[in-house]
């Protein structure tokens, strides 16, 4: 292989620039710099359109490096696993095809193909990725980049394999052989030195070669990129940790924000935690526990499995090492069935029955009262704050009495429920989900353990799970099913789905509240008035404003639910029946209700786009549309809309802004058209006291009027002598009972005395008037 | 008078060539630092006569070359001047600038040279350099000082000027251009846009930078002042920076006007220190979505690298970059709060790089969802929730993974569809989807097939073989589906998974994918069922499919010519989106042969 790969990229950018596909170029140029820097977003950002355009310009091998480096974004900073082996299969088999196997990208890509392997069982595969690099290293010279490349992986599959000297011994003779032809060996390469260093125990020579490293490095035209100053940043910590050196490490060691953002980082934060701790430099707090046992639940998700129980064997110790007995069995239990996702067990299976041998060790937690008595202990433990806040005690605490108290009585349906809370809490919903299957399975007639495992299941956004406890409750539990499934049309947006689930459940049970809250706001959704005012009245029918459960009971929410319906029906007397019960003041007793209120800037979202119009509410959920719009706008002046009171922002804090402040708020639907007319009346600003005339003339005959343009407005006309022009122009509305030709006089008498003419040129053309004359004011002054 | 050649106190051919080729990267520098020279000059003279005038630098150039034999370019203060002592010291000595000196005793951090540098500069562009003085402590002497090359200098005497220095220099041929007297107006507008004091080029009666910073005491309304410093992208509106605690750092960004697309970076920012332009490519401090903003800021906090064109990219240095974020982002909102009419046009020109933007930032995600437009089938300024309502409540995007078979169902669907393979639009909507509860097909996809082709009931055993029978071909599976339109009976869709087993498992693979990596690869192939190779989607909501059904069940004599019919219109249609298993020609012979039975009466 004798093509440089970044002298085909810069090649290929220069030509793509030649021929005009800049956008290409440009994702071309930057699409590395984003996946080795851990920019996830970026990279999805450019990939599609830029995959799309190398196809359609066939240009495979310009698909083979976009693809490869998406595909490292999702294998090294996104650490995914089978999630990734479709694609890095794929990519394997285009890249070697007859087009592209030439691609200096294509050895790449044999790289992401053995590295997803690696996520998935590094150590289960170690023959397989030897022998694909055994195969691949014979044909690339050793002072191309590609060279220092390979000599790591093949490091790490050596490490993997526990030969960490072979794997040291491989790396030395590599960069040498790398120097001599040329090469110049990557910070990547001395980062993997120092990692062995540290791992045979001597930690200082890794620092010293990271320190050389970091000098060269400083030294390239590049210096150090954000990923550099990472990895260097965590190698350090971690070689400071190994020296017992807290202080320098706790220096290096980069913010929990960074593992946070960054799945790649997390294991060597993890693994360098854990050494701090040892040294008493750094909290083992339930915190970071928690952290972990979300980056583990990410890591089985994408299929890393032996990163997955690598972290995993790390939090559980420092579970065990805050004393948390009941975190860190269940961390080893699910390490054990995880076992079965791996090829080579050899070495984690043992770290995992060390794991459970020093959790089982731990003391057990005793019961402090009877099982019964267990809710209400643990309440009593927590704090209730001045704001009527609740925080509960230590929460791994909590879960060690709750598990204790559920291995005593196992059918104890509240502590099976907390337990689940908890577990959720601690960031192992996995684990949540897992033990309500069990009770729901051995009986899934016990609702309320079907009812937490739904919440669970639609916290989680677990489809799948929530299709298969439906469908198991079908037969026995229908109304159960029926909500599981109605709620999950919700949380998609499916009104309609919603809407028929929510039927099904209200025939099955006619009682039901909350059913025909969710059933009300799918209706309104799909703009279903009828049905919708139905099921409030309905549900208002049924409410027990004494009961104790909140649920029973109508809540004003739902009287502004009902008044919202029942005014796109125009019942007026159910607005009103509610105005009554929610204490709003109207100004007639009956009838339409057509009032003064406050301002409202209306959202509209119609097929033609969003719009949003200033407006003056008149009602409880009514306003009347003020702006003057485009003609073919889905709102226009004059136009009655139904709106929804909730604000999309809050008033400002501040009482002075809060002054001239006025809710926004999203139009429902359109009540009663007004059936003006737009028109634009465009031209030299005849000065303010005319504008003004003019703007007072047409209101007061019950036309609307709007200003679009402020002083930025300037006209150049092409009528010589005169120079630049104020301009302006304006929208009216145009009252439906007034004709287009009477409108065109309107207009043509009140701005008879101005200096300059206006042009109304549509207007014209609707009244069969002069155009020629709009058309040359619009050439004459450049409009 | 006989000049006495003096050497300069430092290897000047050297440094000058470390000048020229290393430390400035635009020959524009030198003019900086001889502007910048007679502003400190005209500080020094007020430091230590209050009395004395604001005075003025008059900058002109001379391009024609007919004269001299070259191009000159002066820059001519009223400051302080040198004595003859001063000038042996301060311009001919690196390192010991007098400013600095200055400003260490003083404390005055209106002075704004640094490294005694700046006067050496002139010889990266100028082979001789001509320097009249005067100073105002000794205002009946005048100096001139001269030296070609810079290595060797001379001063005499000269008859005495108003207090103040001259600085002519004799351009190298290379740099003739800086003469010209446009470039140097554009060049000193931006360069000096913060100085206090005015600077003129020629005989202009108005300074350069007559437009003074909106942040100072009777500054300029601030779209003036960008509009006058933005000179090529121009601005739309402006943001105010106004950063505390150890950010420290004042000035104005304005969101261009000129359009951007996707990834594109305009970023253009402007650092001056003591009102001195210190770096005009400091881009890099505003974050890399704000591909469209442009902006001037002046902070003492940040540190200049020893060419001061650049910052050193310490922690003041990434306090400013996130206090500038943090300006951005608040700048947004409140133009989206308070001008309405300006924020629609900041989503007209800048939607598509805004996508990317709400990616990168929670809070203008939150602003951005409902407002940015999206690019779709049918235009680019359809918003998310137009897109929702226009699509019957749920947004279609087309990805770039999309099988030729969504272009057809692009048409028949009818409702525009958002081109997932435009700049940040797929992962925008992904979020949206989430953020909105708004469901999403992503057509062309497993999961947006699933959505697509909502399962129908399962018919009964008969009427799904029979259909299998007439309808399908090898490897072809027959689902009931409903789906809209209503109007496309069927809709063939190949399975991604199976192609690639297909792919890796060939004979002709073997000899391209090295071994090793092929048999893992086979291994993980051999998990994919292979037998169904394409899903036929069979729409009952359709009603040639409900009546071809209803004719099997009525046993009716046409049925056989009406699934004939049906069938051939499935491999058209595959064929048309790409697919090309089918036998096209003997679909079309099948049609012929159809209406043939049809109009014979035969079918029936």
């Amino acid at each position: 292989m004798t093509t440089d790969i970044w002298a085909w990229v810069h090649q290929t950018h220069a030509d793509l620039v030649e021929a005009g596909h800049y956008r290409l170029a440009e994702a071309v140029a930057e699409i590395s710099g984003h996946a080795v820097n851990g920019r996830p977003d970026e990279v999805d950002a450019i990939f599609p359109e830029a995959l799309a355009t190398a196809r359609a310009l066939d240009l495979p091998w310009v698909e083979v490096y976009l693809r490869h480096w998406r595909l490292q974004s999702l294998v090294s900073e996104r650490q995914q696993g089978v999630k990734a082996l479709s694609e890095a299969t794929s990519l394997l088999e285009f890249a070697h095809r007859e087009e592209t196997r030439e691609c200096p990208q294509s050895v790449c890509v044999v790289q992401d193909f053995c590295i997803c392997h690696a996520r998935i069982d590094g150590p289960g595969y170690v023959r397989e990725r030897l022998a694909i690099l055994d195969e691949t290293l014979p044909r690339i010279e050793p002072e191309r980049n590609c060279f220092d490349c390979l000599t790591r992986e093949y490091c790490a599959a050596l490490d993997d394999d526990g030969r960490k000297e072979d794997a040291l011994a491989h790396l030395l003779a590599g960069e040498a052989k790398h120097r001599a032809a040329g090469g110049d060996p990557s910070l990547s390469m001395h980062l993997k030195h120092a990692d062995l260093l540290g791992e045979l125990g001597r930690p200082a020579e890794g620092l010293t070669v990271l320190d050389k490293a970091e000098a060269a490095q400083r030294k390239k035209p590049y210096g150090l990129d954000e990923d550099d100053e990472r990895s260097l940043a965590m190698q350090r910590a971690e070689l400071h940790a190994r020296l017992g050196d807290a202080e320098a490490a706790l220096a290096q060691l980069l913010h929990i924000d960074e593992p946070q953002a960054h799945a790649d980082l997390r294991l060597q934060w993890a693994t360098t935690v854990e050494l701090l701790v040892a040294l008493g430099a750094f909290e083992n707090s339930t915190a970071i526990g928690r952290a972990m046992n979300t980056w583990i639940a990410y890591l089985d998700e994408v299929g890393a499995h032996r990163r997955c129980l690598d972290l995993l064997v790390i939090a559980g110790r420092l579970a065990v090492a805050r004393g948390s007995r009941a975190v860190a069995l269940t961390l080893a239990g699910f390490g054990e069935r995880k076992l079965a996702d791996l090829r080579r067990t050899d070495g984690i299976t043992e770290e995992l029955a060390a794991l459970r041998a020093s959790a089982e060790a731990l003391p057990a937690t005793v019961l402090p009262v009877p099982v019964a008595d267990i809710p209400g202990h643990l309440e009593s433990l927590g704090t209730q704050n001045p704001d009527g806040s609740y925080r509960p005690a230590d929460p791994e605490a909590n879960l060690a009495i709750l598990a204790a108290a559920h291995e005593a009585e196992p059918t104890d349906d509240h502590v099976v429920g907390l337990l689940s809370q908890y577990y959720t809490v601690l960031g192992l919903p996995g684990e949540a989900a897992r033990l309500l299957w069990t009770r729901v399975e051995a009986d899934p007639d016990d609702d309320g353990m079907a009812s937490a495992l739904g919440d669970v299941l639609l916290r989680a956004r677990d489809e799948e799970g929530i299709a298969r406890l439906a469908g198991l409750l079908a037969a026995n539990n229908p109304t159960r099913s029926h909500w599981l499934r109605g709620n999950w049309a919700m949380s998609q947006g499916d009104w309609a789905e919603a809407a028929r689930e929510c039927a099904e459940l209200v025939a099955i049970d006619d009682t039901v509240l909350n059913t025909r809250r969710m059933w009300a706001a799918a209706a309104r959704r799909m703009g279903d008035f009828t049905t919708a005012q139905r099921l409030w009245a309905e549900l208002f029918e049924r409410a027990d404003e004494e009961a104790e459960d909140p649920v029973l009971r109508a809540h004003p929410s739902d009287r502004w639910g009902m008044i919202i319906a029942a005014t796109a029906n125009r019942d007026w007397a159910a607005v009103r029946e509610q105005c009554a019960v929610l204490d709003i003041d109207l100004d007639e007793p009956e009838g339409p209700i057509e009032e003064m209120w406050h301002p409202v800037d209306l959202r509209y979202d119609g097929p033609q786009g969003g719009i949003a119009v200033y407006s003056v509410r008149t009602g409880p959920a009514t306003a009347r549309v003020l702006t003057v719009t485009q003609r073919d706008a889905a709102l226009n002046y004059g136009d009655v809309v139904v709106l929804d009171p909730e604000s999309h922002d809050s008033p400002p804090e501040d009482e002075e802004e809060r002054e001239g402040w006025y809710p926004t708020c999203s139009a429902v639907t359109l009540l009663e058209p007004g059936g003006f007319r737009s028109y634009l009346v465009d031209g030299a600003h005849p000065g303010e006291d005319e504008l003004g005339a003019i703007v007072g003339a047409l209101r007061e005959r019950g036309w609307g009027v709007w200003v679009y343009t402020d002083d930025s407005y300037v006209l150049e006309p092409e009528i010589e002598g005169l120079g630049e022009l104020q301009g302006v122009a304006f929208g009216v509305a145009v009252p439906p009972a007034v004709s287009s030709a009477d409108a065109d006089t309107v207009l043509t008498e009140l701005t008879a005395g101005w200096r300059h003419p206006m042009s109304w040129l549509k207007l014209a053309e609707d009244a069969g008037a002069d155009t020629a004359r709009h058309e040359k004011i619009t050439a004459d002054y450049s409009l | 008078m006989r000049e006495e050649l003096r050497q300069t106190e430092v290897d000047l051919g050297g440094l000058v060539s470390v000048l020229a080729a290393h430390l400035y990267s635009t020959p524009m520098v030198a003019l900086r630092e001889l502007v910048q020279n007679g502003h400190d000059s005209a500080t020094r003279r007020r430091l230590e006569d209050p009395a004395a005038p604001t005075g003025r630098i008059i900058v002109r150039g001379d391009a024609d070359t007919t004269k001299t034999g070259a191009a000159t370019v002066s820059v001519t203060d009223e400051g302080a001047g040198l004595t003859e002592d001063e000038i042996h010291s301060y311009l001919a000595t690196v390192g010991t600038g007098y400013t600095r000196l200055l400003r260490d005793v003083t404390g005055s951090e209106d002075l704004i040279g640094a490294f005694g540098l700046g006067f050496l500069s002139a010889f990266a562009v100028a082979d001789e350099v001509t320097v009249h003085t005067t100073s105002h402590r000794e205002p009946g002497r005048g100096h001139r000082y001269h030296s070609v090359g810079g290595e060797t200098y001379a001063v005499t005497e000269a008859p005495a000027r108003a207090p103040g220095t001259e600085v002519t220099l004799r351009l190298k041929p290379d740099y003739a251009h800086l003469a010209d007297t446009q470039t140097l107006r554009e060049v000193l507008t931006r360069y000096c846009a913060l100085l206090p004091i005015p600077v003129h080029v020629e005989d202009d009666a108005t300074p350069v930078n007559d437009v003074p910073p909106p942040w100072r005491d009777g500054g300029a309304e601030p779209m003036v002042f960008a509009a006058r410093f933005a000179q090529r992208l121009a601005p739309l509106c402006a943001i105010p920076v106004h950063l505390d605690g150890d950010t420290e750092a004042t000035g104005l960004l304005w969101i261009q006007d000129a359009a951007t697309y996707g990834s594109s970076d305009n970023r253009d920012l402007s650092v001056c220190l003591r009102g001195m332009m210190l770096s005009h490519d400091a881009r890099d401090l505003l974050p890399t979505w704000a591909g469209f903003i442009g902006g001037v800021i002046e902070s003492t906090r940040l540190t200049p690298t020893a060419s001061r064109e650049d910052l050193q990219r310490d922690d003041r240095y990434r306090d400013v970059q996130k206090g500038l974020t943090e300006a951005i982002v608040n700048g947004m909102f409140e133009i989206a709060r308070t001008q309405p009419g300006t924020w629609q046009r900041v989503l007209n020109r800048h939607g598509n790089e805004l996508l990317g933007a709400a990616l990168a930032d929670d809070r203008l995600f939150d602003l951005l969802a409902d407002d940015v437009p999206v690019p779709t089938s049918s235009g680019d300024r359809l918003t998310a929730g137009a897109l929702r309502a226009a699509g019957n409540g749920t947004i279609h995007i087309a990805t770039g993974d999309s099988g030729g078979f969504t272009e057809m169902l692009y048409r028949a669907m009818q409702v525009p569809i958002a081109r997932g393979d435009h700049y940040a639009v797929l992962p925008f909507l992904r979020r949206y989807a989430v953020a909105r509860s708004c469901p999403t097909i992503e057509l062309g996809t497993g999961d947006g097939d699933k959505r697509l082709f909502k399962d129908a009931e399962p018919l009964p055993t008969a009427e799904q073989d029979w259909l299998t029978a007439v309808l399908t071909d090898d490897g072809e599976q027959l689902v009931p589906a409903r789906y809209a339109p209503a109007a496309l009976p069927l809709v063939l869709v190949p399975d991604a998974e199976v192609a690639l087993k297909r792919r890796i498992e060939a004979d002709e693979t073997a000899a391209r994918i090295p071994s090793a990596a092929l048999a893992l690869a086979r291994d993980f192939t051999a998990k994919t069922d292979g037998t169904v190779a394409a899903r036929l989607y069979l729409n009952l909501d359709n009603i040639a499919v409900r009546r071809l059904l209803q004719a099997h069940r009525d046993d009716h004599p046409g049925r056989t010519t009406a699934a004939a019919l049906l069938r051939s219109i499935k491999v058209i249609m595959a064929a048309t989106a790409g697919d090309h298993r089918g036998d096209l020609s003997a679909a079309l012979v099948g049609v012929g042969s159809a209406i043939e039975r049809l109009v014979t009466g035969d079918g029936a």
